[in-house]
C-alpha cells in the first residue's frame, strides 16, 4: 500500500504523532494525467495563462464541460514553459472535506507535496488540532509561500462539494491576502459563496464559464474526427454539436455510441438522425447506447462498480467476486465458456484504453475513478435495474475498506448499505481515533446519517455524541439532553460498569467547567474505578481532570502526584497533548508555591515535550509559553515575557478560537508595566471577547471581569471599580445583590474566585484610603492563603498589608508584613509583584533598606524601581482618548464605527480594514455593548449624540 | 397533451411541502427513485420542447437543495421551482 495511506500510522513520517495523523489518500492529491490524445484548447489555455496575473481563476460550469481536463492540460503546459517551473498543489475535493480538520489536512499535504518547506510547522499543527484554518495559521502559510522563489498554483477541484462556511471563510481570508506568487484556481459546478463581485470589480478574478468551455464547431470536429477517429461529415458534426450544445460529455458519449455502430456512413447517419431527433435527456439516451454496445460482462462490471468512489482491481474483485445466489450464476452465464473471466484490473485498464469515462488516479494504474457524471448515470441504472443488489454491493465494499483500514469509506458504505448494525459497530470502534484527530465534524456527520432511535438505543454512540457536542462548544442543555438519552442495561455487569464510568467522566468534565471542584473530584474517582484499564483515552482524560480538580482545590500535594501520573500516561500513549498539559500544571503548582526557578525548569521540559524532533512546536506548547511569559514578567524582563506570550497566542489559536485566552491576562499586565495603556486595554478587550465566545462556562467571563477591574484600579478609575464591587455584591450599593459572607456556602463557581475578588476589593480599599477595612479583609485572606500553601498570594497580600499599615501610620506592622513578603519572595526572585504597587512600596523598601532587611534583594528591587522611573520619564505619554464613555472605544472600534456610520456592510468593512467578517462582527458587538445600542442605526445615532463621530 | 407518472409509494401523507420542479427535456419515470421518489412525468406540447415535471413532498429546504443539485449535476436545465399547497394529498399538475 504505497498509494493509499490507510492506517493512521502510515503517515508517521519522521516521528510524527502516530495516533493523530489524518489518513491521507494520496490519490486525492494526484494531478490528473492527460489522455494521450485530446483536443488541445489553446484559446482557453491562453486565458488561463493570462489569469496568472490575477489572484483567483474560477472555472465554473456544470458537469461534463471538461474543467478538470482543461486544468490538467494547462498545468502540464505551465510546468513545461515557465522558468523557474511553477509549483502546483492539487486537491480533488469530496464531501468528506467539509470537515475543517480533513480539509486542512489535505490542503497541508498538497502544499507540502508541492514544496517540502511549506506547511511544515502547520503540518504538525493541523494533524494535532485540525485548526489549520485559523487565521493566524493561514497568515503563516502565506508568509511561507511569499518567500518562495517560484510561483505556486493551488488547485481545488470540485469546490462545489464544499458547503462548510468555515472553509469558505478561510478561502476568502486567503484570497484577501494572497501573495504575488500564490495563485488560487477553483474548479466548480456552481459559483462558490466567495466575494466574487468584489474580486471582479477589482480585477482579481479570471473566469471561465459554461459558454467558454463548450466545444466550438471546430473543436467538436477535431474531437469527433481526430480524437475519436469517426470521420464524420461536416453536416453530421454540426448536427451533433447543435444537439449537445457543445457539451463535451454529451459529445463524448455520442462518439462512443457511434464507435459501437457499424462504420458504414449510412448507419452512422441513422444514429445521428435518431439521436438529434430525440427529445430524450441526452445522457439517458446515450448511456443506454454506449452500454448496449459493451459486452455483457463489462456492462455488469460498470454498473456494479459505479457505487465506488475510487476503484482498484482488488476492490472491484472483492465486490464482484463473491456474488450471492443468482448473481454468481449470471456472471458465469454471461461469459462465453472458453474465455476466462477477466480480472478487474484488466477490465479497468481496458476501460481506460477505450476512453470510457475512467480517470486514473495515480501513475501506477492502481486507482481509478469514474467520471462523476458517468458514475451517477451508471448508479441510476443500477438502482433501476437491480435495486436488490445494492445493499450487498455496499456491504462488500464496506468489508473490503475495513480490511484495508480505510475506516471512513467502510463506514460510508455500511451506511449506504443501510446495514445500520454494521455501521454503528464501525463508528463505535473508530470514534475515539476520530475524535483524537479532531475530526468532530466527520463523526457528527456519521451520527447525523443514523436514525435518531438507533443513536438513542446505543449508549456508547450517545455518549460520544454528547462528548462531540461538548467539543464543538454546544450549549450545556444540548449536551445534557443527549446525555439524558444514554440508557444502558444496568443489570449487565460488564456494560453497566463501563457506561457508568463514562458517564462519570463526562460529568466530571461538566462539573469542572462549572468550577464545582468537589463534584468533579468525586466523579473522577468514580470514573477511574469503573472505566476498564484498556480505555486509555478516557482514563488519561479523567486523571487529567482529577489533577485540575486537585489544583483548584488547593490540594497541591495530591495534585502534583496525579499530575505526574498523567504525564507518564500521556507519554506512554504517545499523546503529547496530555503529557505537556500535565507537566505545565506541575509548573504552575511550583509557581503557586513561590518556586519560580523550579517552575522554569519544568516549563522548559514541557516545551521540549511539545517540540517535535525537527524543532517545530506543537500547539499545546502554548501552555508552556504562557507559563514562561508569566515567569519572565515576574522577573521584570518585559520584552522576553511579551515574546513568549506572542508565540503562545499564535500557537493557541491553531488549537481553538478560545485557547489563547490565558495569554491575554499577563499580556495586559506587561502592557501596563510598559506604560502602554491602549495596548493593555486591547489585550483586556480581546480576552473579554474570547470569554464571550465560549459558551460552555462563565468562569472565563468572571476572570476577564476581575482583570478589567484590576485595569480600572490601575487607571485610577475608582468609581468604575466600585461599580464592579457593588455588582458582585462585595460592598453594599444601589446595584448590589445580597451575597453570603466569606465563610458561608457559596456557588462553587464563585467560591473558587472569591479570594481573588477579595484581594481586588482590598486593593480598592487601599486606593480609597480605607485602611482598616482593607486590613480586615486581608487578615482573613492571609489565613486562607497560608492554609492553601499559596506562597504567591501570601506575598501579594503581605505587600498590601504593609501598604495598608503604612496608610494607617503603623510602620512597625508595615515592616513586619513587608519582611515576610521579602523573605518569601527572595528565593523565587520576584520583582514585578513589588514594582506593580508603585511608589508607596518603593518608600517601604527604602525604609527596609535602612533597617538592613534582606539587603541584597532589597537593593535589587530598588534598582528596578529607579530603572522604571527613568524609563517612564523617557517614554512619551500617550494622551488618553477623550471619550465620554465609561469604557472608551478602542482605536479599531472607532474605525469600525466610522465605517458603520458611512453605511458600509460588514463584508465591506472587513474588506476596508483587511480583517475577517467575524472580527467585524465581534467589533460591532463590542461597540453596541459600550454604547448600549441595540442596532447599527442606534449605535451610529448614539455615537453622534456623544460627539464620537 | 399527455402526462405520465407513477404514484409514489409513500411520503405523501407526511405534512411536508409539495414541490413541483420543471426541467427542460424528457426524463422517463425510471428516474423516479434517483430523485428520492418524486413523481417524474414529462409533457409534450406540439411545437414546444418537452418539459419534465418532478412532483412530490420535500422534507425541508435542505432536501430541496439536494434535489436541485442532483438536477444540476446531470446538466438538466431548470425551468421552474414551485411550492404547491401542503395539503397532504397528491395533486396532479397537467398542462
Amino acid at each position: 500500500m504505497t498509494e493509499i495511506h490507510g492506517e493512521p500510522g502510515s503517515m508517521d513520517r519522521e516521528g510524527r504523532g502516530k495516533r493523530m495523523a489524518t489518513p491521507i489518500l494520496s490519490t486525492k492529491l494526484h494531478i490528473p494525467s492527460l489522455r494521450r490524445n485530446l483536443v488541445s484548447r489553446r484559446r482557453l489555455l491562453e486565458r488561463l495563462h493570462l489569469g496568472m496575473r490575477r489572484r483567483l481563476t474560477l472555472v465554473s460550469a456544470p458537469a461534463g464541460f471538461g474543467k478538470t481536463t482543461l486544468l490538467a492540460e494547462w498545468i502540464q503546459s505551465l510546468q513545461a514553459v515557465a522558468a523557474p517551473p511553477v509549483k502546483v498543489a492539487w486537491v480533488s475535493l469530496d464531501d468528506g472535506d467539509n470537515d475543517p480538520a480533513r480539509f486542512s489536512a489535505y490542503l497541508g499535504a498538497a502544499l507540502q507535496q508541492a514544496d517540502e518547506g511549506i506547511g511544515q510547522v502547520d503540518g504538525d499543527a493541523f494533524e494535532l488540532a485540525g485548526s489549520f484554518l485559523q487565521e493566524s495559521h493561514l497568515v503563516h502559510l502565506i508568509n511561507q509561500v511569499a518567500v518562495l522563489p517560484q510561483t505556486l498554483v493551488l488547485v481545488l477541484d470540485d469546490y462545489h462539494l464544499i458547503t462548510s462556511q468555515v472553509i469558505h471563510d478561510a478561502v476568502t481570508f486567503l484570497l484577501d491576502r494572497l501573495p504575488e506568487n500564490l495563485r488560487l484556481v477553483l474548479a466548480t459546478r456552481a459559483d462558490p459563496p466567495l466575494p466574487l463581485p468584489r474580486m471582479r470589480a477589482r480585477g482579481h478574478l479570471t473566469e471561465l464559464r459554461q459558454s467558454d468551455l463548450r466545444f466550438t464547431a471546430e473543436e467538436a470536429a477535431a474531437f469527433l474526427n481526430n480524437v475519436m477517429g469517426l470521420d464524420l461529415s461536416a453536416k453530421d458534426v454540426t448536427a451533433l454539436e447543435t444537439r449537445t450544445e457543445g457539451w463535451i460529455a454529451g459529445l463524448q458519449m455520442a462518439a462512443l455510441s457511434l464507435q459501437g455502430h457499424s462504420s458504414y456512413a449510412t448507419a452512422r447517419s441513422e444514429f445521428i438522425q435518431a439521436f438529434t431527433g430525440s427529445h430524450r435527456f441526452i445522457l439517458d439516451y446515450l448511456v443506454e447506447e454506449v452500454l448496449e454496445h459493451q459486452p455483457p460482462a463489462l456492462q455488469e462490471f460498470l454498473l456494479k462498480t459505479s457505487i465506488l468512489e475510487r476503484l482498484s482491481g482488488p476492490l472491484c474483485d472483492s465486490i464482484l467476486g463473491e456474488q450471492e445466489g443468482d448473481g454468481l450464476e449470471r456472471w458465469d452465464e454471461l461469459q462465453p465458456p472458453s474465455s476466462p473471466i477477466p480480472d478487474s484490473q484488466s477490465l479497468l485498464e481496458h476501460l481506460e484504453a477505450v476512453n470510457l469515462f475512467i480517470v486514473p488516479l495515480d501513475n501506477e494504474r492502481r486507482w481509478y475513478r469514474y467520471h462523476r457524471l458517468f458514475a451517477d448515470l451508471l448508479q441510476q441504472r443500477l438502482q433501476r435495474s437491480q435495486p436488490d443488489s445494492l445493499p450487498a454491493l455496499h456491504r462488500r465494499a464496506s468489508a473490503w475498506h475495513e480490511q484495508q483500514g480505510l475506516m471512513a469509506a467502510a463506514i460510508d458504505h455500511a451506511l449506504a448499505a443501510q446495514d445500520l448494525e454494521r455501521a454503528v459497530a464501525l463508528i463505535e470502534d473508530n470514534v475515539q481515533a476520530t475524535l483524537m484527530r479532531s475530526e468532530v465534524a466527520t463523526f457528527l456527520n456519521w451520527v447525523g446519517r443514523l436514525p435518531d432511535e438507533w443513536v438513542r438505543a446505543r449508549p456508547t454512540l450517545c455518549f460520544y455524541h454528547a462528548w462531540a457536542l461538548l467539543m464543538i462548544g454546544r450549549s450545556m442543555s444540548d449536551v445534557e439532553s443527549r446525555l439524558q438519552d444514554v440508557a444502558w442495561d444496568r443489570d449487565s455487569p460488564e456494560t453497566s460498569g463501563v457506561m457508568a464510568g463514562r458517564m462519570a467522566a463526562i460529568r466530571a468534565y461538566f462539573s469542572l467547567f462549572q468550577a464545582d471542584v468537589d463534584r468533579a473530584t468525586e466523579y473522577c474517582h468514580q470514573a477511574s474505578e469503573l472505566l476498564p484499564e484498556s480505555d486509555l483515552f478516557l482514563r488519561s482524560f479523567v486523571v487529567w481532570l482529577l489533577s485540575l480538580a486537585s489544583l483548584a482545590d488547593g490540594d497541591m500535594q495530591d495534585g502534583s502526584q496525579t499530575l505526574k501520573e498523567v504525564a507518564r500516561m500521556g507519554q506512554e500513549m504517545g499523546n503529547p497533548l496530555i503529557a505537556v498539559a500535565a507537566v505545565c500544571h506541575q509548573a504552575s503548582l511550583q509557581m503557586r508555591q513561590g518556586r519560580l526557578h523550579r517552575a522554569r525548569e519544568i516549563l522548559e521540559q514541557a516545551l521540549e515535550l511539545a517540540t517535535d524532533p525537527r524543532g517545530r512546536r506543537l500547539p499545546i506548547a502554548s501552555e508552556a509559553l504562557v507559563g514562561l511569559g508569566k515567569l519572565w514578567f515576574q522577573w521584570n524582563d518585559l520584552e522576553a515575557a511579551a515574546n513568549y506570550l506572542a508565540e503562545s497566542i499564535e500557537l493557541a489559536r491553531q488549537w481553538s478560537e478560545i485557547a489563547d485566552f490565558d495569554a491575554y491576562m499577563p499580556l495586559m499586565r506587561i502592557r501596563l508595566a510598559q506604560g502602554d495603556v491602549e495596548a493593555a486595554r486591547q489585550a483586556l478587550e480581546t480576552a473579554r471577547q474570547i470569554a464571550l465566545k465560549s459558551k460552555i462556562t462563565d468562569l472565563d467571563d468572571l476572570v476577564a471581569e476581575l482583570q478589567r477591574t484590576y485595569f480600572l484600579i490601575s487607571q485610577g478609575d475608582v468609581e468604575g471599580a466600585m461599580r464592579w464591587a457593588e455588582a458582585q455584591g462585595l460592598v453594599p450599593g444601589p446595584s448590589a445583590e445580597p451575597r453570603p459572607a466569606l465563610d458561608e456556602a457559596q456557588a462553587p463557581i464563585t467560591a473558587h474566585l472569591r479570594k481573588y475578588e477579595h484581594i481586588l476589593l482590598a486593593r480598592l480599599f487601599i486606593v480609597q484610603g480605607r485602611a482598616a477595612e482593607a486590613l480586615d479583609l486581608l487578615e482573613s485572606l492571609l489565613t486562607q492563603a497560608r492554609q492553601l500553601g499559596r506562597t504567591d498570594l501570601t506575598i501579594e497580600i503581605q505587600i498590601m498589608r504593609a501598604l495598608a499599615f503604612q496608610t494607617g501610620g503603623d510602620d512597625g506592622q508595615a515592616m513586619a508584613a513587608l519582611g515576610e513578603a521579602l523573605s518569601l519572595a527572595e528565593p523565587g526572585g520576584y520583582v514585578r509583584i513589588f514594582l506593580d504597587e508603585g511608589e508607596p512600596v518603593a518608600g517601604l523598601l527604602r525604609q527596609a533598606a535602612s533597617l538592613g532587611m534582606t539587603p541584597a534583594y532589597v537593593a535589587k528591587l530598588l534598582a528596578a524601581f529607579s530603572e522604571t522611573e527613568s524609563a517612564k520619564t523617557a517614554a512619551v505619554p500617550s494622551p488618553p482618548p477623550a471619550q465620554p464613555l465609561i469604557e472608551p472605544l478602542s482605536a479599531r472600534e472607532m474605525e469600525v464605527l466610522r465605517l458603520l456610520a458611512a453605511g458600509l456592510s460588514n463584508p465591506e468593512i472587513a474588506d476596508e480594514l483587511v480583517i475577517s467578517v467575524s472580527t467585524v462582527r465581534s467589533h460591532c458587538k463590542s461597540i453596541y455593548g459600550k454604547l448600549n445600542a441595540h442596532s447599527r442605526l442606534d449605535a451610529v445615532q448614539r455615537a453622534q449624540k456623544l460627539g464620537l463621530i | 397533451l399527455r402526462s405520465k407518472g407513477n404514484d409514489t409509494s409513500s411520503g405523501f401523507d407526511h405534512p411536508h411541502a409539495i414541490y413541483e420542479i420543471q426541467v427542460q427535456g424528457e426524463l422517463d419515470e425510471g428516474w423516479q427513485q434517483w430523485f428520492g421518489g418524486l413523481r417524474v412525468g414529462s409533457t409534450h406540447t406540439s411545437g414546444q420542447p418537452p418539459v419534465t415535471t418532478l412532483t412530490g413532498p420535500v422534507a425541508d429546504q435542505a432536501a430541496l437543495r439536494g434535489m436541485l443539485c442532483k438536477l444540476w449535476d446531470l446538466n438538466l436545465t431548470l425551468i421552474s421551482v414551485r411550492r404547491i399547497e401542503a395539503t397532504g394529498k397528491e395533486e396532479t399538475e397537467d398542462d
